[in-house]
């Protein structure tokens, strides 16, 4: 196993640069580790042929090289079966692809409940379908603003409830929602649950078999991986019901007099071309993060959380935003300091973080407030990325106030 | 440039504190302009008598590139034609597409020469220019 210790050694972002680096964005995207940008420069040298479609030894080193990242991800994810992990081009488009073939099977007046912590992805499709056909999206009402309860979800479900459709981990605040016990009583109702876990994939360990979800939505490059690629997990039985959301090339077996016949998971639901060398190095990401211990790794970033939540909470004039037993993102608002004000003067520091509204709309209404300076955690982090921002921020307050 | 090094003097002074804030007493003539994306809001309060404007005043929720720009701009206007504060706003528009070319139309407003550079930065500079010009245009 490795040690996380030395892990901003591995990233060249941080390896190669001689000044002090401090990059707090990770719940945007991470930075990439060498072993990463080896395996993609790698795949367009060994790899660059269309799988499933030549006959030839190239094409088919290529089919089986995608075949094994696909096991890579039921393994790092606990996933019964490997059918059951659709490759798509990001957690975006897993989501709107999985709204899309849901559609059918939902009516006007079939409720869908998300929570108030959801980003647009995975909000916008559920209201345009409503839009469309007349479903009621309805926002789980909670006690408290910054954490999503079992209660507040029991409370939430109506009888004409059909789908929860929730984050695990919300980007702005770090909340991490109960979907196991979610699960547990959705099931109990015939309520289908999916679950956006763009925001946990990296920082928890997520056994996909222990969630019981229906679908889980994870993207490569908010876990060391390339963009551009990401999976529905999905489970099977429900999958193969599915109008598949694309059609196009190597997903159907025969087309004859009008009529087409699919091809049977995963392909039914994988159109076109896949994005190769995103999947290869996703494969090299999840052996990279699998080099460490899960439980080291996890403990690692609630640490590195936990101390940028004290440190802030020290500081006059802040008020924190975040479940204090979160993980990944918090975020945060200084009095007198615009959050885009914030961010330049703590890039002058060279600090990175994210303000604005974070794809949250909603949420920044619930919180009552237009825009917010967000932290987030990555492996690579240390306490020397926690001073520089507390010493940014102090310096930001001495700018402007 | 790094955008930090554009929180000169002048735009700090023009940010905590900025001219012709408020509301003018007899306003004939107000617009909101908001940008979503970052929660920027500024409120344009005019009093126009006769084709000029004999006040022009400002409530600016946003960053401090914006509310010292408002300021800047305010502060150029009082007392011009309609036409004449129209011409400037314009000339400014297209200056801060163009300033590494160029010079601004009035000094004042070379400060901002940084921040129009930025894609990211440049709306918080315009909003207030582009709330007068459409209060402006309302008044006609």
């Amino acid at each position: 196993m490795s040690s996380l210790v030395n892990a901003k050694n591995d990233f060249p972002l941080f390896s190669e640069r001689k000044d002090a680096f401090h990059y707090l964005d990770s719940a945007s995207t991470t930075q990439k580790p060498q072993a990463v940008i080896l395996a993609v420069a790698e795949a367009y040298k060994r790899f660059c042929a269309n799988p499933h479609r030549g006959a030839y030894r190239l094409s088919e080193d290529v089919t089986a090289k995608v075949a094994s990242c696909r096991e890579s991800l039921r393994r790092f994810f606990n996933v019964p079966d490997s059918h059951e992990v659709i490759f798509t081009h990001g957690a975006t488009d897993a989501l709107n692809a999985l709204v899309f073939m849901m559609t059918p099977f939902l009516e006007a007046g079939d409720n869908v409940i998300v929570s108030p912590l959801e980003h647009h992805a995975n909000l916008l499709p559920w209201y345009r379908q409503q839009k469309n056909i007349g479903t009621l999206v309805s926002t789980i009402s909670t006690e408290d603003k910054f954490e999503v309860t079992l209660s507040d979800i029991e409370r939430s479900i109506t009888p004409s409830t059909k789908i929860i459709s929730v984050t695990h981990v919300s980007n702005v605040l770090g909340t991490i929602l109960p979907i196991k016990e979610i699960t547990q009583i959705a099931k109990e109702k015939n309520i289908r649950v999916f679950v956006d876990g763009s925001q946990a994939a990296a920082n928890l360990p997520v056994s996909i078999k222990n969630l019981g979800c229906d679908a889980y939505i994870v993207s490569a490059h908010k876990m060391y991986g390339p963009s551009g690629v990401g999976a529905l997990i999905i489970d099977k039985a429900l999958a193969e019901t599915f109008e598949p959301y694309q059609l196009g090339g190597g997903m159907v077996l025969d087309v004859k007099d009008g009529e087409m016949i699919f091809a049977p998971l995963p392909e039914r639901l994988e159109a076109g071309t896949l994005p190769i060398e995103g999947i290869i190095g996703w494969q090299a990401a999840i052996e990279y993060l699998s080099s460490f211990k899960k439980e080291e790794k996890e403990k690692h970033l609630r640490n590195l959380r936990s101390k940028a939540w004290e440190a802030l909470s020290k500081i006059k004039g802040l008020t924190l935003f975040g479940s204090k037993d979160g993980i990944g993102a918090f975020s945060f608002a200084v009095e007198g300091v615009h959050s885009h004000d914030m961010a330049t003067i703590l890039d002058g520091n060279s600090v990175c973080v994210r303000a604005g509204h974070h794809c949250a709309k909603p949420l920044m209404g619930i919180l009552g407030i237009e825009s917010l300076a967000r932290v987030s955690f990555g492996i690579y982090n240390d306490e020397s990325d926690i001073e520089a921002l507390v010493k940014g921020i102090v310096q930001a307050q001495r700018i402007l106030l | 440039m790094n955008l930090f090094e554009a929180y000169s003097e002048q735009i700090k002074e023009h940010s905590k504190n900025p001219h012709w804030t408020g509301k003018c007493q007899g306003e004939n003539v107000s617009f909101v302009a908001h940008n979503p994306l970052c929660g920027d809001t500024v409120t344009i309060s005019l009093v126009i008598d006769n084709q000029t404007i004999t006040e022009a005043r400002a409530v600016v929720n946003g960053c401090a590139f914006c509310r010292a720009s408002t300021s800047c701009l305010l502060s150029s206007v009082q007392g011009l034609s309609k036409q004449e504060a129209l011409s400037l706003i314009d000339s400014l528009l297209l200056w801060s597409k163009k300033t590494r070319e160029e010079k601004p139309p009035l000094d004042l407003f070379a400060a901002f020469t940084p921040v129009c550079a930025s894609p990211m930065r440049l709306k918080c500079v315009t909003l207030s220019w582009y709330a007068l010009k459409s209060a402006i245009e309302l008044s006609f």
